[in-house]
């Protein structure tokens, strides 16, 4: 008698199982899942649901523009707001004192610093050890802290700069960054030039080194 | 699962996803349709399919882990809007919405090399057992 002949099985198909035995596979499997599912969402909730709530309102603050903005800063390119006077810009700082930033006096640079950028977090401490130094004479420096969002990390502000031990005058700009658009701000950290008559020498985005920072300086006070 | 989390971080939790986040959902959404279908026709030959998408976007999930620990890599700046260098979460000093992503891209591939070793096994073991019948009806 011949052997029946049947058509070999891929290697990748198996028989299809009985309901029985399908069900007996799957039911671990969905436990499995729904544990697991579980498990993320936990710690998804203990990742997000464990940030301090900060009053938004304690870290911005109302700020007045006075004068034509500056065009927004492209890098690379001619700087067409270079000889132009500043914007001034009222507002107040974290304890709520009035600050100005504006023309007239020394040649200053101003810094605009946004909490969760990681380049502003490298950059102010350098800074703070700059300063300390003395490594950056010649000119004043004054902040803007701005794009403040309390659902970003490193919120509140203030208490970022307090630890960092930042001792510069900073005005809190408003919600919708008024302060950085009249000076053109396109990226942070942001940098603005200012020579003593109140017009921009130079402006500079990005984590700068001591020698592009004293630059800015020599720039401000030509 | 992954597929959820993300979605959950950004439509519940209000975590925009940036430029790296998007490519790595492009690898990542795919496998629930594929997956499920392949686990429904109890198809082994789907990890052809889902290891190059799951080590695609390992790769894109370790360069944004890398670009978190070294944001000078990309650029020296804060893009306003939304930059892949922000860290919206952190825990435990080193878990990070693209780290998990990282975490859940290994899985899989491990899982599908497994399940692959685990049929190539099973189908080397029937064809010796067919072999042994076959020389048994022989004799």
């Amino acid at each position: 008698m011949s052997k029946p002949t049947t058509r070999p099985r891929p290697a990748h198909v198996t028989r299809p199982p009985s309901r029985r035995a399908r069900s007996r596979k799957v039911l671990p499997a969905v436990i499995g899942l729904v544990g697991a599912m579980a498990i993320v969402a936990v710690v998804i909730g203990l990742a997000v649901g464990s940030a301090d709530k900060v009053p938004v309102t304690s870290q911005t603050g109302e700020v007045r523009v006075a004068g034509a903005a500056l065009t927004p800063y492209v890098p690379g390119q001619q700087d067409a707001s270079v000889g132009r006077p500043i914007p001034q810009l009222r507002g107040s700082t974290f304890d709520g004192e009035a600050i100005t930033i504006a023309a007239g006096g020394e040649p200053k640079i101003v810094v605009f610093v946004a909490h969760w950028c990681s380049h502003c977090q490298a950059e102010v401490p350098s800074i703070v050890d700059w300063l300390a130094a003395g490594r950056l004479p010649g000119a004043g420096i004054v902040a803007v802290s701005t794009g403040v969002d309390a659902s970003r990390p490193n919120y509140p502000p203030s208490a970022w700069l307090e630890r960092e031990d930042w001792t510069i005058p900073t005005m809190t700009d408003d919600t919708d960054a008024t302060a950085g658009a009249a000076y053109g701000l396109t990226a942070y950290p942001y940098f603005v030039a200012v020579k003593a008559d109140g017009t921009v020498a130079a402006r500079a985005t990005g984590q700068l080194t001591l020698d592009q920072l004293q630059a800015l300086i020599g720039a401000a006070q030509g | 699962m992954a597929t959820l989390g993300s979605l959950y971080l950004s439509e519940v939790a209000n975590f925009p996803p940036c430029r790296l986040c998007w490519y790595q959902r492009i690898a990542m959404y795919p496998l629930v349709p594929i997956l499920a279908v392949a686990i429904w026709r109890r198809d082994a030959g789907v990890r052809y399919y889902a290891i190059p998408l799951a080590v695609i976007g390992a790769a894109i999930s370790t360069y944004h882990v890398v670009l978190e620990r070294f944001p000078s890599l990309e650029s020296g700046v804060c893009e306003v809007a939304n930059p892949c260098t922000l860290i919206w979460v952190r825990r435990f000093g080193y878990l990070t919405i693209p780290a998990m992503a990282l975490s859940a891209f290994a899985l899989i591939t491990v899982l599908l090399l497994a399940a692959g070793a685990d049929e190539r096994a099973a189908a080397a073991e029937a064809r010796e057992a067919e072999n042994e019948s076959d020389e048994l009806e022989a004799a």
